[in-house]
């Protein structure tokens, strides 16, 4: 478990980067960090992976601090927004340099990979794309057979194919042996169906934390047509309404309960049409942000 | 086996990432050590078959010597070793300045002891091998034309080593500038003025002083920068390459050694408590520690603007405000400057105000500390109880120095040994009088200098003015000139016995005689003078003129040169003895002309020609000890030189005359009239045993003694 506590970078004494964070990462789960460019993501990473160190706070990887602490930097392996290739250095090379670093680097599984992502162990690095540069950070990073992977933007450029190759191997290395992603990104869109827990970061706060399914869960989408004011009236009446829109008599309502609930309340009203709806993480975001003061669109989703 | 993380597991993946730094460096010794040797020993065989060497065994010994002057203290290895340290330093750790490469280096698990340790160790992995591959490479190739020996084997070693500690400090010290910067052009910036700083800053406040202040002399105390290795290394090598054997080098080199092992162990040690202390962010700034910004600025705007300063100074004859203007001007340039380097944004010229302003007014407190002796360097005399004892070198006459291998040594190092006067009394007394007095009042002033030997173990150097024309001097004058210390601290006859068994001839002058003296006598002559310098005093040396000299030569073209006056009875009955003593004047039957010159001075001092504005530059720029461009004169010549071939007139000329050779520098020069240079020429069939070689001699005419004929005859027409 990765625990971040109050966990404070200036730079330059007077840029505040990150301000107070206080984050819980659990074990054997996708974490996704979110926020707008320049809301601290990359500077909580870089302090999570030992590259920074903190101006106030501690960060703990399994309760060891993480900073200039070789034990605790072997369960990491950081992926940087723009990753890092010695120069005129080929794939190949490249595993040579982390599995000296890496005890449990798996050359036969990086070289297999390599190979179903169609990336040449012998071409230089320097020739390939971005998202190739990311592929191959992200392979070397899975194959290394750290505990956590941090990952800095890692996943945006990358096209849905390969995404979504990357996400299966996640999924089978978390399934296999307990690995713990973390992906930061500023894009709500490219975590949605790969985040188990979802933290928010902005202007170097965190506006919340908290585990997608508890969020999907708590926040239900109604679309209904009442019969009467009455009615709408005895619907939601207890209920926590975070979000109400009004097309016509079709109203949208998105309320704070479990779907039983909500299910059980419209039930007992006279409606002449009503259904609970999935929420997309977008909408549950904006829903929450909303709730405490925030335009989430503007923030992250442009 | 070896383990995955450990330390040659390390240093070889690191090795593999510097291959391009292992390639130079082992280009650029082979270049300096085989290439270099090539050139010398190429250089030998042409002057071999030019016949410039003997035989066989003066061939070999120039082969031998080439390799040594090849393979030993070369003068190219103090830039290879520079370049190489830089390099090395700076790329080692260059990943320090790329928040990329950072990211991924702090981030694996490799601690930052172990990755300092590996990078700094394979850097001198680098220096070592490839030194040493290009040594063996070298070596053989000289031993393969036979100039190698022990000796020079023993050379190579001495100077392996040297430069080898020299390398250390360079590298150690471009460790530090790399991790006090971000950035690669600032760090190469930091490196210059981590070099060169101190020797600047010595430079600076030497010239400053010569400027400001009237009593600053610089001739027996060393004033070297103390922590420049880059000084040492440039000052020393010379010496150190042209002594005689591998023991001497080795002795020369030790001091060295010591030092700047101590200093790169210091500078490694600041280099990596900054690396530790050095935050992850740093990458890409220009300095890595924000709090050194503005000392950093400060100290580098001070050194520029002395530097400015001096050049304006001296470019405005002396314009103390000029001066100000341009230290100033040149601060804040070099404020802004600092900045846009900091902040890499040409906006950014005039931030950080406060700090400009700090080192602008510092800028302004060195101008007055100088300029108005705030410190009291200037006024500066130690109590007499302060004082262990003193060393003075009046600038009046000049003696000529040698070692026991009449090799040339300075007249600092020979007073610095011996001259240690206990009349500290006397000497201070004059010294405060010199500060009541204005030079100007005085009626012949002469400057002397002194060494204040304090009983704390420090050395002071000043230089004061004494004037010789006041009686109350005199006593003073007398109980210093005139002790025993005074003598042996001057005159190297007084400590040289051995030297006088060496001489290879001996000459007495009275200005036109050239007597060769037996060489058996030295020993004699040396006790008859050393028994008549005992009556030397500043009286006697005021007034009384040297009647000849005497002048022992040894080898090496080394020579010393006394002068006899006549009260010197013991010099002057054995010159007799040898019927060798002629007096100064001279006989006018020997005489075949005398020619006057009369130079015409008056008519320059009353301001009747007017010489023309390149002249007066050019002038006051050798005046001032500048290197100016020789522009000629163009000036009316007013000189009337006049012949005398009558008896008469040539025996009332030469009651008046005085040999130009002997020295006469205790005199005021104004005993002398220097309107007028006189010239003899001796009749060739006269029995005046006057010196053949020479066709005419140089007199002088003491001053308002000229005979009213010769004014006559070279008077303005």
């Amino acid at each position: 478990m990765i625990e971040i506590h109050n966990l404070t970078k200036s730079f330059d004494q007077k840029i505040k980067a990150v301000d107070d964070v206080s984050v819980t990462i659990k074990e054997n789960t996708v974490f996704g960090l979110i926020g707008t460019n320049g809301a601290g993501k990359s500077t909580v990473l870089r302090m999570v992976s030992g590259v920074m160190k903190p101006d106030e706070g501690v960060v703990t990887v399994d309760n060891m601090p993480v900073y200039d602490n070789v034990e605790a930097k072997k369960l990491l392996f950081f992926i940087a927004d723009e990753p890092y290739f010695f120069a005129n250095t080929n794939a190949r090379s490249m595993e040579q340099y982390y599995s000296g670093i890496y005890e449990d680097f798996n050359k036969e599984e990086f070289y297999k990979y390599l190979a179903s992502f169609n990336l040449d162990k012998n071409r230089k690095i320097s020739t390939f794309s971005k998202g190739m540069k990311k592929q191959l950070a992200l392979l070397l990073g899975i194959c290394s057979h750290t505990k956590y992977i941090l990952c800095d933007e890692t996943f945006d450029g990358l096209d849905p194919v390969m995404r979504q190759g990357i996400k299966s191997i996640f999924a089978k290395e978390m399934e296999e042996r307990g690995l713990t992603p973390v992906i930061a990104s500023h894009n709500l869109r490219e975590l949605e169906d790969i985040c188990d827990h979802v933290g928010l970061l902005h202007k170097g706060g965190v506006l919340l934390s908290k585990d997608l399914e508890d969020m999907k869960c708590n926040i239900q989408k109604v679309q209904c047509v009442f019969t009467s004011v009455e009615d709408e009236l005895k619907a939601l009446n207890g209920l926590e309404v975070l979000k109400k829109e009004q097309r016509g008599s079709l109203r949208t309502i998105t309320v704070r309960s479990t779907r039983e609930e909500v299910a059980a309340r419209f039930a007992t009203v006279n409606t002449v049409f009503y259904e609970v709806l999935p929420l997309s993480l977008e909408e549950i975001f904006i829903s929450e942000t909303e709730v405490v003061g925030y335009d989430i669109k503007k923030l992250i989703l442009g | 086996m070896t383990s995955r993380n450990s330390f040659w597991a390390r240093s070889l993946e690191n090795h593999k990432r510097r291959i391009w730094v292992w390639i130079v460096a082992v280009m650029v010794q082979l270049l300096v050590y085989v290439g270099v040797l090539t050139v010398y020993l190429s250089r030998i065989k042409y002057y071999n078959a030019e016949g410039m060497y003997r035989n066989l065994e003066e061939f070999r010994a120039a082969l031998i010597q080439a390799a040594q002057d090849a393979l030993g203290f070369q003068d190219s290895l103090f830039f290879s070793v520079i370049i190489l340290g830089c390099i090395i330093g700076k790329q080692g750790f260059s990943y320090l300045n790329d928040r990329r490469k950072v990211d991924l280096y702090h981030s694996v698990p490799v601690s930052r002891k172990r990755r300092f340790y590996v990078i700094y160790v394979n850097g001198i992995i680098i220096y070592l091998t490839a030194t040493l591959f290009s040594l063996v490479v070298s070596t053989v190739v000289a031993a393969a034309q036979g100039a190698v020996t022990g000796r020079v084997l023993a050379v190579i070693g001495i100077a392996f080593v040297w430069n080898l500690l020299f390398f250390l400090v360079v590298y150690h010290t471009m460790i530090l500038a790399v991790m006090l910067t971000g950035n690669s052009f600032v760090a190469l910036c930091a490196f210059g003025v981590l070099a060169v700083y101190e020797f600047i800053l010595y430079s600076c406040i030497a010239t400053f002083k010569y400027m400001f202040f009237e009593r600053e002399s610089r001739n027996f105390v060393s004033y070297v920068p103390k922590l420049s290795a880059l000084h040492d290394y440039s000052s020393k090598v010379y010496q150190i390459k042209w002594m005689e054997t591998p023991r001497e080098m080795a002795q020369a080199v030790l001091p060295y050694l010591g030092k700047w092992f101590i200093l790169a162990v210091i500078l490694l040690i600041v280099a990596y408590v900054c690396y530790y202390k050095r935050k992850s962010e740093a990458a890409g700034k220009a300095i890595a520690f924000g709090k050194l910004k503005a000392i950093i600025k400060i100290m580098v705007v001070i050194e520029v603007s002395m530097i400015v300063g001096s050049i304006v100074r001296d470019a405005a004859y002396e314009n103390d405000m000029l001066m100000l203007a341009g230290m100033m001007l040149g601060g804040i340039i070099c404020c802004a400057v600092m900045e846009v380097i900091y902040e890499f944004d040409l906006k950014c010229m005039f931030r950080h105000w406060v700090s400009s302003g700090v080192a602008v007014l510092g800028v302004l407190a060195v101008f007055c500390i100088f300029k108005f002796d705030l410190l009291g360097y200037d006024s500066y005399i130690p109590e007499v109880d302060q004082v262990k004892d003193v060393l003075i070198e009046p600038d009046v006459d000049y003696e000529s120095y040698w070692d026991e291998e009449f090799q040339y040594i300075s007249n600092a190092e020979f007073l610095m040994e011996h001259m240690h006067l206990t009349a500290v009394e006397d000497i201070i007394t004059l010294a405060r009088k010199d500060q009541q007095e204005s030079y100007e009042t005085m009626g012949d002033p002469r400057r002397v200098k002194v060494v204040y030997r304090l009983k704390s173990g420090r050395d002071v150097e000043r230089a004061f003015w004494i004037d010789f024309d006041n009686p109350a001097n005199e006593e003073l004058l007398n109980h210093i000139i005139g002790s025993k210390e005074y003598r042996e601290g001057r005159y190297q006859i007084t400590q040289d016995e051995t030297s006088y068994d060496n001489v290879q001839t001996i000459t007495y002058s009275n200005g036109s005689v050239a007597c060769i003296l037996p060489l058996e006598d030295a020993q004699k002559l040396r006790n008859a003078y050393l028994k008549d310098l005992e009556q030397m005093d500043f009286s006697m040396l005021r007034n009384h003129f040297a009647c000849g000299t005497l002048t022992f030569n040894f080898q090496n073209y080394m020579s010393a040169e006394y002068p006899i006056y006549d009260n010197y009875t013991n010099m002057l009955s054995y010159l007799k003895e040898q019927n060798v003593y002629y007096p100064v004047q001279l006989n006018a039957e020997d005489v075949a002309s005398i020619t006057v010159t009369n130079y015409h001075n008056e008519v320059y001092e009353d301001g009747e020609i007017t010489i023309d504005a390149p002249y007066n530059q050019a002038a006051y720029n050798l005046y001032r000890g500048a290197a100016a461009e020789r522009v000629d004169p163009v000036y009316e010549d007013v000189t009337v030189t006049e012949t005398f071939y009558e008896q008469e007139q040539i025996a009332e000329i030469l009651k008046h005359i005085y040999p130009a050779y002997l020295p006469y520098n205790w005199h005021n020069s104004e005993e002398f009239d220097s309107n007028y240079d006189v010239t003899i020429e001796f009749k060739k069939d006269s029995d005046y045993p006057y010196d053949r070689t020479q066709y005419y001699f140089n007199y002088k005419i003491f001053a308002g003694q000229v005979p009213e004929f010769v004014v006559e005859a070279t008077a303005l027409e």
